[in-house]
């Protein structure tokens, strides 16, 4: 609930009229603490406490020129007086001042017994028969009170609307509605029928996964029979074929040798036919070209011949010599002689 | 975390369902009314028209974003979903773009996660399209190092979907220690474990860089022998075994060891087992061994105990036995 103060306005500020807030109607109090979602609940203008009632003759209305100030500045004694509160609380305390003074007035006339002379001083007694003590201090008693802080908002109660109508009741007895016996045979059928459906189904599911099985495994040891007859196979036809090999190898090697050693006695007989004639040529070529020879006469030719032949040579070589140089001096004489004839 | 399971979500009527749990499993809703939701999917799935109802409109692209959700829970459930969807052909189709996202889960902390991530890669791996996904984002080296590592329970799975994959990249396998490992896994307590890596021996060793690394290993044909004897294991797991010897017992060196080790006599007594796998299995290892003189000369004096299979009903085994017969009687 906020509401805005509506500065007052002065007779100068008769602007056109502006606002700091939307006029709204005044809101009551909320009553409970978690008063669920009243809403807008509006109060009225009567009932609200802020607001002054009753007969406005007597009071003092406010003079135009007052402002209330509600601001934190030094505020005047001269101001607090022109406050409306203010004047009102004077206004109270004069009347109360009048109406004690003529209360005084009436109680002097109503007096019963004089007023006391100077020096005396008149003193109420008690005079009933049971004295009672008079102090000044009132007996006091303390009570307090405490009204519940916020109350929570009770639930609503449950409404029960009131019971009406007439009350009629009626009971089925047991076999006339139906005979348990004879409905619940086709519910059981069906119930029992799909639950062997269902396992017959299962169990065949189970039987042909057997046999697929079996037929797998029959699969798989063929196949590995298979591959093993065919390895053996396999490795009997390597066997055969290497021993096969082997036996052609050693064939051929037979015949290369066989064909070699022919080879070897057609050479043989070639050369031997060849070699007859050589021999005696041989020889013979041999004798004459001198390397068979006679030891000593070769000696006898090599070293005796020799010089017997080389002594021939000299003597030859003297006697020509000589032959020589006696046809030099004949010659020699018979230039100077055919010189001399000349 | 919670480890309660959550109930299930009020389900809608008909054709509504399904959009309304799609919707409450988005991000923006709150964790209550997604764990729920989750759970009533899980639930629903195993039912196969459901399943297709799920795929059809595209709720597994939503639970797929789960996969990476910060709430342990909401992961858990949406793997188990994965994992309950590629138990259908329709769920398989779906889930195949997922498998990077799933590969991601491998170390989760919660086991039975793990266990959901590899029962769906399991599923998935019975595909050839999902086996060639798993091969490119190199999931063969991963697998392997799992195997070494995993606990049991989620071991039996890895090894299954292994086992599927190795059909295509046993060459792959070798070159990253996974002989070794098949080798460790052998010992575990676990028979499916047992039986499978045997069977992934088997595969591991039918190009022949495999076998060439089986038989530079001495005592692997002892030991597999040493499984088919002891008839207090199970048929599958001795036949399993059967299956690893004949496949390394292929080349020479591998046949004479084998029969050296004396592998013929737990493989008679294999062949009267009822099961038609270990039936099999021993008719071709003993073929296989009949070629070695040694194995032939025993067989020839047990001929008869081949003899009554030639005649049997499974077309199969007929025909093993009288490969077998032919092999035990070949003359030079």
């Amino acid at each position: 609930m906020s509401t805005e103060v509506i500065p007052q306005k002065t007779e100068e500020a008769k602007e056109s009229f502006s606002y700091a807030s939307h006029p709204k109607p005044l809101q009551a109090r909320r009553k409970f603490r978690n008063d669920p979602g009243a809403g807008e609940r509006y109060g009225n203008l009567m009932f609200d406490r802020r607001i002054v009632r009753g007969n406005t003759y007597a009071q003092s209305t406010f003079p135009p020129t007052t402002q209330i100030n509600w601001s934190n500045a030094v505020i005047d004694r001269a101001q607090l007086q022109d406050n409306p509160m203010d004047l009102q609380r004077k206004a109270e305390k004069k009347r109360a001042k009048e109406a004690r003074l003529r209360q005084e007035k009436e109680l002097e006339d109503s007096r019963k017994s004089p007023l006391p002379v100077d020096g005396r001083r008149h003193i109420n007694v008690q005079t009933e028969t049971y004295l009672e003590e008079l102090t000044n201090r009132v007996e006091e008693a303390d009570v307090t009170c405490q009204t519940d802080l916020f109350l929570d908002r009770p639930p609503t109660p449950k409404y029960i609307p009131a019971k009406t109508g007439v009350d009629t009741s009626t009971q089925i007895m047991p076999h006339e509605l139906f005979d348990f016996d004879m409905e619940v045979k086709p519910i059981l059928e069906v119930l029992v029928g799909k639950c062997v459906e269902q396992s017959l189904e299962e169990v065949f599911e189970e039987e042909e996964l057997e046999n697929l099985r079996e037929q797998q495994r029959k699969f798989h040891e063929a196949r590995k029979r298979e591959v093993l007859a065919t390895q053996r196979l396999e490795e009997q036809e390597r066997r055969l074929t290497d021993e096969r090999e082997r036996r052609i190898t050693q064939q051929r090697e037979v015949r290369r040798k066989e064909k070699q050693t022919a080879e070897k006695i057609a050479a043989r007989a070639y050369a031997q036919n060849y070699l007859m004639d050589m021999i005696p040529v041989v020889f013979g070529k041999l004798r004459d070209s001198g390397y068979f020879f006679d030891p000593i006469k070769r000696d006898i030719e090599l070293n005796f011949m020799a010089d017997l032949i080389k002594k021939v040579q000299g003597q030859c070589d003297e006697s020509e010599l000589a032959r020589l140089i006696a046809d030099e001096l004949i010659r020699h004489v018979v230039t100077t002689r055919l010189d001399e004839y000349e | 975390m919670s480890k309660t399971v959550p109930f299930g979500a009020s389900l809608a009527f008909e054709e509504r369902m399904f959009p309304k749990l799609n919707a409450e499993i988005q991000f923006d809703r709150d964790q209550e009314t997604r764990e729920r939701a989750l759970k009533s999917l899980c639930d629903l799935s195993h039912n196969q028209v459901k399943a297709y109802q799920i795929c059809s409109l595209g709720l597994m692209d939503s639970i797929g974003k789960i996969l990476d959700d910060p709430n342990d829970l909401c992961r858990e459930l949406a793997t188990e979903i994965f994992a309950v969807m590629c138990t259908h052909n329709i769920g398989r189709d779906a889930a195949l773009k997922f498998i990077p996202k799933l590969s991601e889960l491998f170390s989760e902390k919660n086991e039975n996660t793990r266990k959901n991530v590899h029962k769906a890669l399991y599923y998935s791996s019975e595909l050839i399209r999902g086996v060639t996904q798993m091969i490119e984002k190199k999931l063969i080296p991963v697998f392997i190092n799992l195997l070494k590592t995993e606990i049991n329970d989620v071991r039996c799975w890895i090894i299954q979907t292994f086992h599927n994959c190795l059909r295509f990249a046993s060459d792959e396998a070798l070159q990253n220690q996974g002989f070794e490992t098949l080798k460790e896994l052998l010992e575990v307590d676990n028979e499916i474990i047992v039986e499978y890596s045997l069977r992934s021996l088997a595969e591991i060793t039918f190009n022949s860089a495999g076998k060439a690394r089986a038989n530079s290993d001495e005592k692997l044909a002892d030991f597999l022998i040493t499984i088919i004897k002891n008839k207090k294991r199970g048929v599958e797991v001795r036949s399993a075994a059967c299956a690893a010897l004949g496949s390394v017992s292929i080349t020479s060196h591998g046949k004479i060891k084998s029969v050296d080790c004396k592998a013929l006599s737990p493989l008679c007594d294999l062949l009267q087992e009822d099961n038609s796998e270990a039936k099999l299995m021993s008719l071709t290892c003993i073929s296989i061994l009949s070629e070695v003189p040694d194995g032939r000369s025993y067989m020839l004096q047990r001929v008869e105990l081949i003899r009554p299979y030639v005649m049997s009903k499974d077309e199969l085994v007929a025909t093993a036995a009288k490969e077998c017969l032919r092999v035990i009687q070949w003359k030079p």
